[in-house]
């Protein structure tokens, strides 16, 4: 498997009506759980298997695609993580933002905060908002 | 499905709100912090400006009540809002696929390393 740089293409287009085959279900969720474990350290992989994660249900040839390069930008990142040094800075700050991220489906948008503690982060998290709240992605 | 981007903001700000006054407790809680304002940082100007004037307009009538919460929690000085420039939005990088470029940036400020062997 060839290393790569990001974890997903940019302008990437999936939806739930994908194109190609269908997969074997079970591979693709156990792949998509495992990463999941990995969005702990590596919170830059948030957003890709958020995303990836959507298609579970019904996963296409094109959402293993996207779930592959997820793992090639694993692998050329094997060494990334948080780093984590001595800092007397307790100041609480996060930051908010929201976006639509082209999801054809259900017309949903996303939202990612984090929050650091001084100069390090210790909590990150992506929803997805419906009508009456939102669910966690 | 939210009609503007304003008020896609203000919503995540809502939540992120939410977030912080729980860590704000428990770190006060823990004795790591005293009552400092908690920051969070926006990159919609017109979200900030929504949550610290409390007015009605054609754009903002029809947010759900509780997302206004946030209002009160400005006015009590217990989280302040801040604007931020999109180049050092962190939150951007779990909303949005980013050029490499960007990404790479992102992810340096977000605390991610590269380790040795």
């Amino acid at each position: 498997m060839q290393p790569s740089f990001y974890p997903m293409e940019l302008g990437i287009k999936l939806s739930k009506y994908g194109e190609g085959d269908k997969v074997d279900a079970t591979r693709y969720r156990s792949l998509v759980g495992s990463l999941r474990y990995l969005t702990n350290t590596r919170p830059n992989l948030m957003l890709s298997v958020g995303i990836t994660s959507c298609f579970m249900e019904e996963s296409r040839y094109s959402h293993c695609k996207a779930l592959k390069q997820i793992l090639r930008y694993v692998k050329g990142t094997m060494l990334f993580g948080l780093l984590f040094t001595k800092s007397d800075n307790y100041r609480l700050s996060g930051y908010s933002d929201s976006d639509w991220c082209g999801d054809m489906d259900d017309w949903k948008s996303t939202i990612g905060y984090v929050f650091f503690m001084g100069e390090h982060d210790f909590y990150f998290t992506l929803k997805e908002t419906t009508d009456c709240g939102t669910i966690n992605m | 499905m939210a009609l503007s981007t304003c008020e896609a903001e203000y919503v995540a700000t809502s939540w992120s709100v939410r977030h912080a006054i729980w860590f704000k407790n428990l770190l006060s809680k823990l004795e790591i912090i005293q009552g400092e304002k908690g920051l969070i940082r926006v990159d919609n100007r017109s979200a900030i400006e929504l949550a610290k004037n409390p007015v009605n307009h054609e754009r903002s009538r029809h947010i759900d009540v509780r997302f206004h919460f946030i209002r009160e929690k400005v006015k009590k000085g217990s989280i302040e809002l801040e604007h931020v420039g999109s180049k050092e939005q962190i939150a951007d990088i779990f909303t949005k696929l980013l050029p490499i470029t960007s990404f790479q940036e992102l992810r340096k400020l977000l605390g991610m390393k590269e380790g040795k062997v």
